[in-house]
């Protein structure tokens, strides 16, 4: 009975997937068809990346190296398929390009396991930063050999890929890896996983074979990150080694720590967040918007616990009311040429729209003023960085619009400082949202 | 049930072990005893295969399982407590129990072993659902000694359960001690507290910087001038 509905259940994801395939390239214009792909990619390589770092506790900074042998090793499958057997001017497609990349794709996985396992037996015994520093040089060797393989390109890159990613293939992927990790984690072989993660040497003692569980985590995450390899190549239609290099990887780990080492929903949510977070940060307007947004979230979740201090009053209430009047002087402005954009309020509402936003601002920035010690709090604790991204917003504001592009990392950067400094567990920390979290959300409103 | 010869182990270029030679019979309490640093701990780790021994040999049953990695010791009968309890803290307390039974198929027989450990000790059944990094260090000392008897042990060594715990607690656990030997259950006992060790153990082994300085039951060693003024405190 289980089984048949389970099989129903895959019946019916590969149907929906099926058909969003096929209608999200008319609805969405292909950039945010980019992203989505993107997006989808950067779950697949959180996720296996959290089962290494997040459950089992052991800490890779070489995904980018795993990624880069099962999208070599796929491609130069496909590619090679292609010009010696197929011959022809494109790729083969319909039902034998979806059979052709279905065996890519378990190429990819294959050989990024198998890389996995070679470099995972001799170094699992290794711990914390030594660990680190293997994976770190084993993921420097990868690109220096695929810069030397002539057959592959070489260091001028992998070309002439044929497209064969879309949507259904990359979230099929997503799928399989969220479901698996899941399934993973909560069977007796996840317990053994998290009790090396809590403590190895009790793990040892209990009969856990605790090299065996690292090295299947380890070998797992790779296949995982070897298939996203493979997906990225067939997407971007070549592969480059310099794409693969030390950035990349800590491009995933920055999603899995700031997700919450150890969950799941974390790493998805924060995989989607990073990537959509890199492409808003394109435009000057957004910058600003998600500036504000953020703020405002960290200040809702870093709770008071320090109460107000009567002797440090006066500067308390001073670099408060100061912080809030800098981020009216600079927001109002940005919100007005945001708002101008829609056609509407530009007919009716642009002569005093500057003056009512810049009220509407000020009032919202004052109203959290009435719990005076959270908000004084959090001011003190985001000071600097609220001063310094106020201070360019403000008096940079025609150049920084013209030079946005060049901010976007710096302004990446300072959110990351910003969230970690609030929430140094992730996001997420350690839990999910399940169905029971939801129903413990809605409890209090129950009542 | 077990026999220890000539075992010598070393950390690094430093020796811990001078040819330690003892031996364990079935359903015995064996205690060893001495100073810090005397190899009691690393004797213990030896037997369990969290550390290899450089020369000599270990037997359990007759069977040499002196290259023989932890877990396959696990499987074999012999399981270690550790030294500081080290229970998973962010786990519950049954998630930690399941833990101690991770090498057993027997679904039967884990769940007796579960009951077992719940009457030896009420507050794990109390406190089931718990994060085991909350408990108080007796609790934590009690989860530690159940997780060992859930993987079902004939040879169960145990690693300074005194440590750090309030006299009272002491006591308890060593009246669960006794109480697991008389279920039929081996026990090697490393221990500072020496009196409270050889008044519950059969015989003794005094270990003085890697070496076994004196041998005999425990009662004898308890007479013995020596011990007394070296660690019974005259």
């Amino acid at each position: 009975m289980k089984r048949l509905i389970n099989l129903i259940l895959l019946l019916l994801t590969v149907t929906a997937l099926l058909i969003l395939n096929a209608w999200l390239p008319r609805w969405l214009n292909p950039y945010i068809n980019q992203i989505i792909i993107m997006a989808g990619i950067n779950i697949i390589l959180a996720v296996s990346l959290n089962l290494i770092n997040g459950f089992t506790g052991q800490f890779s900074i070489g995904h980018a190296g795993f990624m880069a042998v099962g999208g070599y090793a796929s491609a130069a499958f496909t590619y090679y398929l292609w010009k010696l057997h197929f011959k022809g001017a494109h790729a083969p497609g319909g039902m034998t390009g979806y059979a052709i990349f279905f065996a890519a794709l378990l190429i990819a996985a294959l050989s990024a396991a198998v890389m996995g396992f070679l470099v995972g037996v001799p170094s699992l015994r290794l711990r914390g930063d030594y660990l680190a520093i293997v994976t770190l040089g084993f993921g420097e060797i990868i690109v220096a050999l695929i810069n030397n393989i002539e057959v592959v390109g070489g260091s001028r890159g992998f070309t002439d890929i044929p497209f064969y990613t879309n949507f259904f293939w990359v979230y099929l992927v997503v799928v399989a890896t969220v479901l698996m990790t899941r399934n993973l984690v909560q069977s007796a072989h996840g317990r053994a996983l998290i009790a090396v993660r809590e403590d190895e040497i009790a793990a040892d003692a209990m009969g856990i074979n605790t090299t065996r569980y690292k090295v299947l985590a380890f070998v797992i995450g790779s296949a995982c990150a070897g298939v996203a390899g493979a997906l990225q190549g067939h997407y971007n239609l070549s592969l480059h080694p310099s794409a693969f290099k030390f950035l990349k990887s800590v491009e995933v780990i920055i999603m899995v720590v700031l997700g919450g080492m150890g969950s799941i929903t974390g790493s998805v949510l924060t995989a989607i967040f990073v990537t959509v977070l890199l492409e808003l940060l394109r435009f000057p307007v957004w910058v600003a918007c998600i500036f504000f947004a953020l703020i405002l979230a960290t200040a809702i979740l870093s709770r008071p616990r320090v109460p107000l201090i009567k002797e440090q009053l006066v500067p308390q209430i001073l670099v408060c009311v100061g912080a809030t009047l800098l981020l009216v002087f600079a927001l109002a402005p940005i919100v007005h040429s945001a708002l101008l954009q829609v056609a509407w309020f530009k007919a009716h509402w642009a002569p005093i729209g500057t003056r009512l936003i810049f009220v509407g601002i000020a009032a919202a920035a004052v109203l959290p003023m009435k719990r005076l010690d959270v908000w004084t709090r959090f001011l003190f604790k985001n000071f600097i960085y609220a001063l310094v991204l106020t201070c360019v917003l403000l008096f940079a504001r025609k150049w920084f619009n013209d030079n946005a592009a060049g901010f976007r990392m710096i302004i990446y950067s300072a959110l990351l400082v910003i969230l970690m400094l609030n929430r140094p567990q992730g996001l997420f920390g350690k839990a999910e949202l399940s169905a029971a979290t939801w129903r413990r959300l809605f409890k209090p409103l129950a009542r | 049930m077990l026999e220890i010869s000539r075992l010598d182990v070393y950390y690094g270029v430093i020796r811990a072990l001078h040819s330690v030679s003892l031996h364990v019979g079935k359903g015995e309490i064996v205690t060893l005893i001495g100073a810090n640093g005397a190899g009691k701990s690393t004797t213990l780790r030896t037997v369990s295969g969290l550390l290899r021994p450089l020369a000599g040999e270990i037997l359990f049953e007759g069977e040499d399982i002196t290259d023989m990695p932890p877990h396959r010791r696990v499987a074999l009968g012999i399981v270690q407590v550790p030294e500081g309890r080290r229970v998973f803290p962010q786990m519950s307390v049954g998630e930690n129990l399941d833990l101690g039974a991770y090498a057993r198929k027997d679904k039967a027989g884990i769940k007796q072993d579960l009951e077992r450990v719940f009457s030896l000790f009420p507050i794990l059944a109390e406190r089931r659902k718990q994060a085991a990094g909350t408990l108080s260090g007796g609790q934590q000392q009690m989860l530690a000694i159940g997780r060992a008897l859930m993987a079902r042990p004939r040879l169960l060594l145990m690693d300074e359960p005194s440590l750090g715990l309030a006299p009272l607690i002491v006591k308890d656990i060593f009246h669960v001690i006794a109480e697991i030997r008389k279920q039929g259950v081996t026990v090697l006992l490393v221990e500072q507290n020496a009196h409270m060790a050889l008044s519950i153990a059969d015989r003794g082994y005094v270990l003085e910087t890697g070496r076994v300085t004196l041998s005999g039951p425990a009662k004898e060693l308890m007479a013995n001038e020596e011990v007394k003024k070296a660690y019974l405190g005259g």
